[in-house]
């Protein structure tokens, strides 16, 4: 997707007709607008939003009135006004024309709550404007809405996304990406049809009682586990947003003087905690899995010797190995002459003496059987030593780190006590604030775990009443097919779940190398980004060896969301070039609009950003005033820009402090705030080059 | 490192999907079309029109 242009009409500051056209994707890809704080800036981004999906960003004040005011003060009472915004774009090779608008007849100085109308062309090869039926629908298939914050960006608020709360966002926008949205609502969705279906089944007589009964059950267990469902994401959510407290409260202790050095201790214990727990564990799955393959040779300590003893008997006997083969009798048998000459008539004595030799003629198959069990039975032993000395190794690693887990366990909560005495009361309460925090988080790991098990026990209860329904005799060819119907939708929805599970982890395991690559090459610090299995953007300092949570300034905060922005917009392009977009995920190249992301970053920080944002996207819309940007955008942009406008700002106040009244642009000056003006609002002009 | 762990996610999705029955099949194809179609209605307004169109789109299922 690019953008060709955006025309605004008396949309809220912007009085009349005005338009931007966009740099295209080239070397000189980016367009700048300059305006002053307050002044348009932020409304153009709304408008892209507002005209895409109908939506306007939170900060937005008295978000119904969308009429130009200017406008809508000065029409006569019952004049019919008008707002919109046109977009002009591309999307796959195909010239799309979008407008919102909204009406209103003026009655008093308020305007009505508004009701958009939204209408998208397609252009024709010849330059006629085809009207497209359900613009929504196709908006959603170009650019989603879930995944719009992340192409049209609030520099203010982006911070948000590497905040511990920014995970189910990020989440949804991945799941979104590849088309996950789809499948994950399959999922859901499916066993609702099975339940439905199961509806229509009859049975007869008697069974039609059991069938009803049983039909009463599942619908019963299925709310149950709803219930359950429920309350778990409720609980992860309170877990959530108790680790992202003590996530806060962890940092602002490092930056507390006298708490600083033990906090940074604590990280590296907990660090150390974590590696010892994970190895443990694998530990104890390696020993359960050898259990589970090779325990019961423990149980067989007399079974060799019972089956050589039985052996050696048979061979004492001349009964192993046989004499003789009972193939090789069969044979003569057939043959009707022995291997001497004599004929073996029917009756005769020879033909009866060959036959109770057949008897005693041993089978191949279980001569050779005999030959491997002989093998098998003397390595018993020795298998059976081999498994227990594997089990004392994995029995003396895992004390061995329950042993390292309870002397960090103590470091770590003496850490604790030492914070709590120390003289400093906001170290004391930080620390009280963290143990209250944890614990809370504890209560609803343990409430996320009890009902983890009651979901297991009801879906296993579900289960079983699943399978007495299929034994159900049903009466009819019609309850036959419905039982069909639900056994392939219940073998879809097991198919799906798996193949989600692997997307999922996929996608967030390219996004996490995208971002490490991306954050490297603009980061100020030696810091490395994760993308966690839970979709959390982590930022670690591996400097001592260790790694400990990097401390995230405003700086590395945008640079990290950048990445991450600038990873979406790479999978986007990836899944549209490399065919993976299996299941209709978004894939394309997609432009980025971004307001204010210099606010409140340093020299350094506005340096690298601006290096950075070109190379993000292939179109790049940059909002943002001359005071944030300052001169180092400016000089670093310069190679790159291909469009610029300033949003001129009036007022009819005439006196604003520090005001800006022009704005230099490639030498030519342009109208910056028109201070004791006849109207106020904004108004677009473009550099001349 | 990111490519060959892709080809071994898409071999295994490969192998899941060789490995279920031509209808369960169908149906995954028939319900993952629906949900895209109804992606941007809001939940509950996909949750049924999926149900009432998939008990209808199953009915080729014999």
């Amino acid at each position: 997707m690019r953008f060709i242009s955006v025309e605004l009409e008396n949309f809220r500051p912007y009085q009349g007709i005005q338009k931007v056209s966009f740099a295209q994707p080239s070397e000189t890809n980016v367009t700048v607008l300059w305006g002053t704080n307050g002044g348009g800036k932020t409304t153009l981004l709304n408008a892209f939003t507002w005209a895409l999906y109908g939506v306007l960003s939170d900060d937005v004040e008295n978000k119904d009135q969308l009429i130009n005011t200017a406008v809508w003060n000065g029409a006569p009472e019952g004049a019919p006004l008008t707002a919109a915004v046109t977009i002009e774009f591309e999307h796959r090779a195909v010239t799309y024309i979008l407008k919102r608008s909204v009406h209103a007849s003026k009655h008093g100085a308020v305007q009505p709550r508004p009701k958009p109308s939204l209408q998208l062309w397609r252009r024709e090869r010849n330059g006629n404007l085809e009207s497209l039926g359900n613009p929504d629908g196709h908006l959603g298939h170009m650019l989603p809405e879930r995944l719009s914050r992340f192409f049209f960006v609030n520099g203010e608020r982006i911070e948000a996304l590497v905040k511990h709360e920014g995970g189910d966002e990020v989440r949804d926008a991945v799941k979104t990406l590849l088309g996950l949205e789809a499948v994950e609502r399959a999922v859901l969705h499916l066993p609702r049809v099975a339940q439905k279906l199961r509806q229509g089944l009859k049975a007869e007589g008697a069974a039609q009682q059991k069938l009803d009964d049983l039909l009463k059950k599942l619908e019963d267990a299925d709310r149950k586990i709803e219930e359950c469902q429920r309350r778990r994401i409720a609980a992860e959510k309170e877990m959530k947003h108790f680790e992202v407290e003590i996530h806060r409260l962890n940092l602002r202790m490092t930056q507390l003087a006298e708490a600083k050095e033990l906090q940074q201790n604590r990280y590296r214990l907990d660090d150390q905690l974590k590696r010892v727990r994970a190895s443990r564990l694998e530990q104890e799955d390696k020993r359960a899995k050898l259990v589970g393959a090779s325990g019961f040779l423990s149980f067989i300590p007399s079974m060799p010797d019972k089956i050589t003893a039985v052996c050696e008997k048979l061979r004492e006997r001349g009964e192993l190995p046989a004499p003789l083969k009972r193939d090789f009798v069969d044979a003569l048998l057939e043959r009707g002459t022995c291997i001497c000459g004599t004929v073996l008539a029917d009756g005769s004595p020879h033909r009866n003496a060959l036959e109770h030799w057949r008897a005693r003629g041993g089978l191949a198959e279980v001569e050779a059987a005999w030959n491997q069990l002989q093998g098998v039975v003397v390595t018993i032993e020795e298998q059976r030593t081999q498994m227990h000395d594997a089990l004392r190794g994995f029995d003396e690693r895992i004390a061995e780190s329950q042993e390292t887990e309870r002397r960090l366990e103590d470091d770590i909560a003496e850490i604790g006590h030492k914070l709590k005495s120390l003289p400093d009361e906001e170290v004391v309460q930080t620390e009280q604030n963290l143990e209250d925090a944890k614990l809370a988080r504890d209560e609803r790991l343990a409430s996320i775990g009890a009902l983890g098990a009651d979901i297991q026990r009801l879906e296993r209860e579900k289960g079983e009443l699943q399978k007495q329904i299929e034994k159900l005799e049903v009466t009819d060819a019609r309850s036959r097919r419905i039982k069909n119907r639900i056994m392939a939708i219940e073998e879809a929805n097991n198919a799906l779940t798996r193949v989600l599970e692997i997307l999922s982890q996929g996608v967030r395991r390219r996004l996490d190398a995208r971002i490490q690559e991306l954050y490297r090459l603009v980061s100020l610090k030696n810091y490395q980004p994760e993308l966690t299995p839970d979709f959390d953007l982590e930022l670690w300092d591996t400097d001592g060896g260790e790694r400990i949570p990097a401390p995230k300034s405003t700086g590395e905060n945008m640079l990290l969301s950048l990445a991450f922005v600038g990873s979406l917009i790479g999978e986007a392009r990836a899944a549209e070039s490399g065919g993976r977009t299996l299941l209709q995920g978004i894939g394309g190249d997609f432009p980025v609009v971004m307001d204010a992301v210099f606010g409140n970053l340093d020299d350094d920080y506005r340096k690298a950003v601006a290096d950075f944002l070109p190379r993000l996207a292939s179109q790049v819309v940059i909002l943002t005033s001359k005071a944030q940007a300052g001169e180092i955008v400016e000089q670093e942009l310069l190679p790159r820009l291909g469009k610029q406008y300033v949003i001129t700002t009036h007022t009819t106040k005439t006196s604003v402090s520090h005001a800006t009244e022009t704005l230099t642009l490639n030498g030519r000056a342009y109208p910056y705030q028109v201070v004791g003006s006849d109207r106020t609002g904004a108004e677009l002009t473009e550099v001349l080059d | 490192m990111a490519d060959k762990l892709d080809q071994q996610d898409l071999e295994e999705i490969e192998q899941i999907l060789n490995g279920i029955s031509d209808n369960a099949y169908e149906v995954i194809r028939m319900v993952t079309a629906l949900e895209q179609e109804y992606l941007h209605k809001p939940e509950p307004t996909a949750r049924n029109a999926v149900r009432e169109e998939m008990v209808k789109k199953v009915e080729g299922i014999v």
